[in-house]
This record gives structure tokens, sequence and C-alpha cells, in this order.
């Protein structure tokens, strides 16, 4: 905290890579920069730098066991896999020849040719198209430091101690940095490089602490010890925060750490509106790992459970087996209530970057969702046998995205019900009906959903892609994003027909994207006649205590006199007008957005 | 010298885990183990070789090896690539 001069107050605009609130003390993690002589060394002295090298390795190597054994990691932790990976690089006897041969030939002495020859390489990975191959470079650069580290006899290095509480600041957090940060030590993360899809925002978001990426030229612009202010829902970092900021900030922590308090008591309760109406509230999770703590926060099932978990950077694409072990983890978790698994949903924004395939025009138009699964039959089959298989654990069922037309259904019923006959002749057992359902998402899908909801036994809308292609608009896109909006009488409408078509024959209809998580939306939805929501686990609890303060007749009219105006100024005016009698429920208009904040009541003494 | 081409398969490519599943394969055999992808050739028996190759999804990939259980290595390390590096 500087003193004297007062500090000009900074706004930094990021990318939100793992949502949080947190403020403290910015720690800035400037990347050791050794000073490595050019000098080429003596005859002499060749093989004393051959020895120092191959006493860094080894040490090196040591410090990543110690440091795995005293985090006794599970080996699918991702912590534990990217030493498991570093650990690799550091016994890479191919490697430390090389280097070997540098300093003989080339007479560099030992630091340098670590340094050159790990440079090299991190930048060559770096060059890669595919995403995935590019993120390794952290991984050798963490190397490379961590092996200098002991050359030149610092051996705090990659686990420097800062006062617990602050937030790192970095050009990039190195993947074995976060393994020696403990939970109470770092509260958020900023750095300049770093994608969705690194090591590091993975594992900040698997342990809910806050990260902003992105943040170009952070580690000049924020001074070392000033105080700041991280948004990891927004991407925001305030530096040298005013006293409003900071009240907001406590007010906004405050709002969370009373509802959450107040919510707890309220865990057990079924999702139920104040005049009786039954609506289960889900979690939507991206691990099977997660599906324990979403049960246990409340969750009646789940809604949504992300499979391209398999995909992740540091596991690879797994087998049966373990993909069989990985469903059967969340299926336990819930044992009788649903458990939503969604077959691999790769394409569009997800596709490129994780699996390297060659970059299409239109991505979200293009070989995404089932249409990926059917093309790629070798990887689907293996995905639902071990669903199947699983599926003896508890209460599954197969939910297929971006489906768009019928034959895509039937495709995949076929596929479904060949793989279960297949697997009762290998003498295995299989539950006789596993449900399939369909995301709704697409707008062929609803104007055929009456036929679709012959085929299935539930719908699942997913409301972001669902605005995207119903209202041709790219939320990315700065200069349209305020055209995507679930207020919109287009999407109301498109989700009532779906609503009705799943009722008319006699299915649920569920929703899970992020209009189910918001108070208007859920609202909405509500009114709809929506069956069961789906959210993040950590906002189960508060929807739940939302529907026990609202009745479902108000929310129903509500929905009736939305679907009959014209405008997205109408709905919110029809909102607005319905909301009136619920103070709990404010609305805010902000721009062009209409926001609900729910301020509820205190439970009666 | 022994060598074989193969069709990397598995979704998305020879990266983290299967490279590990590779090295150590590749580090049980006597001889020297080389892996080829358009012009890069690197030992296989090293983690950091294999991940340079960043050898995606349809790389076609050369296997070499020279040395005493030449023949045994490239079919090892062959099938674990043909298998979408199925641990079993």
């Amino acid at each position: 905290m500087t003193k004297g001069r007062k500090a000009r107050r900074i706004l930094l605009q990021g990318t939100g890579a793992s949502a949080g609130l947190a403020m403290g003390p910015a720690h800035r993690l400037v990347s050791q920069e050794y000073q490595i002589s050019n000098q080429r060394v003596a005859a002499s002295e060749v093989a004393s730098e051959i020895r120092q090298l191959r006493r860094s390795f080894a040490a090196s190597r040591d410090g990543i066991r110690t440091l795995r054994q005293r985090l006794k990691k599970q080996p699918e932790d991702p912590v534990d896999q990217i030493l498991a990976s570093h650990l690799m690089i550091v016994q890479d006897r191919e490697l430390v020849r090389e280097m070997v041969v540098a300093i003989k030939t080339e007479r560099m002495n030992a630091a340098r040719a670590v340094r050159s020859i790990l440079r090299a390489k991190a930048r060559y990975m770096e060059s890669l198209p595919s995403e995935l191959f590019r993120a390794r470079a952290a991984d050798i650069r963490d190397v490379e430091r961590r092996v200098l580290g002991h050359l030149f006899g610092d051996e705090t290095s990659g686990t420097a101690h800062f006062p617990p509480g602050s937030i790192l600041v970095a050009c990039e957090i190195a993947p074995s940095d976060t393994a020696a940060f403990g939970p109470q030590q770092v509260v958020a993360f900023v750095a300049e490089r770093g994608t969705l899809a690194s090591h590091v925002t993975i594992m900040a978001r698997s342990r809910g602490i806050p990260v902003v990426v992105g943040v170009s030229d952070a580690t000049e612009t924020i001074p070392h010890g000033e105080v700041l202010i991280v948004d990891g829902e927004r991407g925001v970092v305030i530096v040298s925060p005013t006293r409003a900021d900071v009240a907001e900030y406590k007010e906004r922590l405050k709002g969370e750490r009373r509802i959450s308090v107040m919510l707890d008591s309220s865990r057990r309760l079924p999702g139920e509106t104040l005049d009786g109406k039954r609506i289960p509230v889900l979690a939507n999770i991206d691990r099977p790992g997660d599906a324990a703590a979403a049960a246990h926060s409340g969750a009646e099932g789940v809604g949504l459970l992300r499979t391209e978990f398999v995909f992740m950077a540091a596991a690879g694409f797994p087998d049966e087996e373990r993909q069989r072990r990985a469903y059967e983890i969340a299926l336990q978790a819930f044992e009788s209530s649903p458990v939503t698994i969604r077959t691999l949903d790769l394409g569009g924004d997800k596709c490129a970057a994780l699996m390297g395939v060659s970059r299409e025009a239109n991505p979200f138009l293009g070989l995404r969702g089932i249409r990926f699964c059917l093309e790629n039959p070798e990887i689907f089959l293996v995905q639902i046998r071990a669903i199947l298989r699983a599926s003896r654990q508890g209460n599954a069922r197969i939910l297929l995205p971006m489906v768009s037309n019928l034959e895509e259904v039937h495709r995949a019923r076929y596929m479904l019900d060949r793989t279960a006959a297949q697997l009762r002749e290998e003498g295995l057992s299989v539950p006789e009906r596993v449900p399939l359902g369909i995301m709704i998402e697409v707008p062929s899908a609803v104007i055929m959903s009456d036929i679709l909801a012959r085929e299935v036994e539930f719908f699942s809308i997913g409301s972001n892609d669902l605005i995207q292609y119903t209202l041709a608009v790219d939320r990315g896109n700065e200069r349209i994003a305020y055209l995507y909006n679930y207020l919109d009488p287009a999407v109301l409408r498109a989700i009532d027909q779906t609503v009705r078509s799943a009722h008319k024959h006699g299915i649920t209809v569920g929703s899970c994207g992020e209009m189910s998580g918001e108070t208007l939306g859920m609202l909405l939805l509500v009114g709809l006649n929506i069956d069961e929501l789906s959210v993040a686990p950590v906002r189960v609890q508060r929807l739940k205590a939302m529907l026990s303060q609202i009745r479902f007749g108000d929310l129903e009219a509500m929905a009736h006199r939305a679907l009959e105006v014209g405008s997205r100024g109408d709905v919110q005016r029809v909102l607005r007008d319905a909301l009136a009698p619920y103070p709990q429920f404010q609305l805010d208009e902000r721009g062009e957005q209409l926001l609900c904040h729910w301020r509820p009541q205190e439970p009666h003494s | 010298m022994y060598e074989a081409q193969v069709e990397v398969r598995n979704v998305p490519g020879i990266h983290a885990r299967p490279a590990a599943l590779l090295v150590q394969a590749a580090s049980r055999y006597k001889s020297e183990v080389f892996l080829c992808a358009g012009e890069l050739t690197v030992n296989a028996k090293s983690i950091m070789g294999v991940m340079m190759l960043a050898a995606e999804t349809g790389t076609i990939l050369s296997i070499r090896a020279e040395g005493p259980d030449e023949r045994d290595a490239v079919d090892g390390l062959a099938a674990i690539v043909e298998s979408g590096f199925q641990e079993s």
C-alpha cells in the first residue's frame, strides 16, 4: 500500500477466467531473470559445468517429487498431472545430453545451455497452431525457471513467499506455482498471458479462486503492494480502488455472505414455489468430481454434466474404463436423483482450440455437437458404452447436444440401442431403458419440437445458443452484443413453443443455460412452465430460496402477457408490473439491460 | 533398421498423456527409437522430443528403430498409437 502520494485509480479490463470477487494487496511475481554470462567456458571448466548441470536437474527432480508428496494429490488431480509431466521433462536424458553437447562443443556455461535450449523449445511450442500444444510452452518455461533456480542456488525458486491474502500479478503464472500456493495465501490471480484453457485457470476454477487473464501490461501498470479489487466474473481489475469501490465491494461480499448463511438453512428443501408448484433445481457440472459438492449444496440431481472434461489438456481422451469410472462417480454422488450426461459437445468455440481440427470459416454453423459425434462414431460409441455401463450405479440420462433434425435423433437412438444390445450380449447388465433427451438450442429443433418430442424422453433448453441462433447475434461481437438478450419476445416464444410441444407428448423440459441462473430469466422460465432448472452449483440454494418466495400463478400470468407483446421494451414493462408486488425482487435498468436483484427477506423469527 | 508408418487416430493427438505413454513404452526397449512426422525426427525416449512433434489427429507418423529389439520396439509403439492410446 503506497503511503504519502495518493495513488490513481485505474480500471483494467481483461478476460474473466475464473469467477469470484477478491480484494487484497498486489504481489508482483517478477520472474527471476538470472544474469547469464555469454563467456565461453575454458576447456578445464567443461567437466565442472556438466557436473553442475546434472546436479541441478537431479535437484529439480527431487524438488518436484517432494512437492508432489507434500501435496498428496490424487493421480487424477490436474496439479499432480502437471507436476508429473514436469518430472518427466527433468528426467529426460536426451534433453540433458543436448545440453551437455552444447557445453562441450559451444563451450556454453551450464545456465546458458539450459536457457538457450529450453527457450528455443518453448518458442517452437508457442508457434504451433493448436492451443493444446501451445499451452505446453508454459510447462517448459516453468522447468527452465526451476532448473536455473537450482543452478543459481536459489532454493526457494517456484515457491515464493508472500503475505497471506495477496493477489498474484504476473506475466504468466507458472503451472507449478499454483501447486505451491495454499488457498489461504492467494486470493486471486491477474495475468498478462493465459487463456481459459490454461492449467492455471482450470485449477483456479476448481478451487473457486478468481482469475483475470489477458490484462496487458499488468506487471507494468500495477504497483507492487497496491490494493486491487478483482472481479473474476466481469474480468475487471481495479487498481487503487476509491472509497466508493471498496464500499461497493464490501456490500457485494457482505450480501453474498449474508445470503449464503441464510441459504444454508434451506439447503435441503426441494425447489418449490410459494404456492406449491414443484420445480426441481439441478446442477450443471463440468467434472464428475464436482458432483458430490453439488449434491451437498442441495442440487436435486445433475441437469447437465458436460463431458468435455475428457478432452482436458492433462488427461487426453480416456478409454471406456476411465470414462465409465468418471461417470460412476457422478452417478453415485446422486444415488437415485437424475444425472444428465451430455455427450461430447465439441465444435464452435471449443473445437478449434482443443482439437486442432481444421478451422472452419463459420464454426458455430459447422461440425459441432451431435454432428461431430455422428461423424466420429469411434469416439461416440466409446462414450455411449461407458455411460450405459455406468448407468447401473444410479439414475443416468443421456443428452444429445445441438440436435437440428430428426435423423440425428434416429441415428443416435440406433447407436444407443445397438450398443445396449451388444453389452447385453457380452453378459453385462444394462438398465432396460436409459432416458434419451436432446438439447433444444437451434431454431429448427424448436420448429420441429412437436415431432422431436415423440422420439425422446426429455428436452433441455440451452438458452445461450438458442438466443444466439434465434436472434442471429454473436454476443462476442461488441457492436451487436446488446441484441443478445433473453427478454427478446422471439426467444420467449421459442421457449414457449418448446414447452408446449414437450407437454403435449408428456415429456419433461428443463433449462440449463445461463438464463436459468439469472433472476429474471429463471422467473420467466418458471412462468413459461418449464419442469426443471439446472444451474451452477453455487446458485442452487439461491434459486430454491427465490422460488420459495414467489407464486407460480403470478409468474405464469406474467409470462402469458410477455408472449403477447412485440418488443423487448414491452416485455420489460410487463415484468416491471408483474413483479411490483414483490419487494424482494428489485428491478434495475442499466442501459439496455434490465437486471433484477434479489434481496431476500430475513426469515421471520 | 526397421520402420513402420501409422496414423495418429486419437483426438486431439499426441499431447501430454499420450506423449508420456509413448516415452515410457519406448524406454523399455534397448534399440534407439525415433519418431518422424513431416520434417521433424525426434527421439522417442525423450518426452521433450515427443512433445515437440506436436502430432495432431491425422498425422502420419513414422516409427523407426535400430538395435537388437528394433522389430519389437516398432511394433509395440505402432500398436499403442493405433489403439488410440488406450491403456490396457
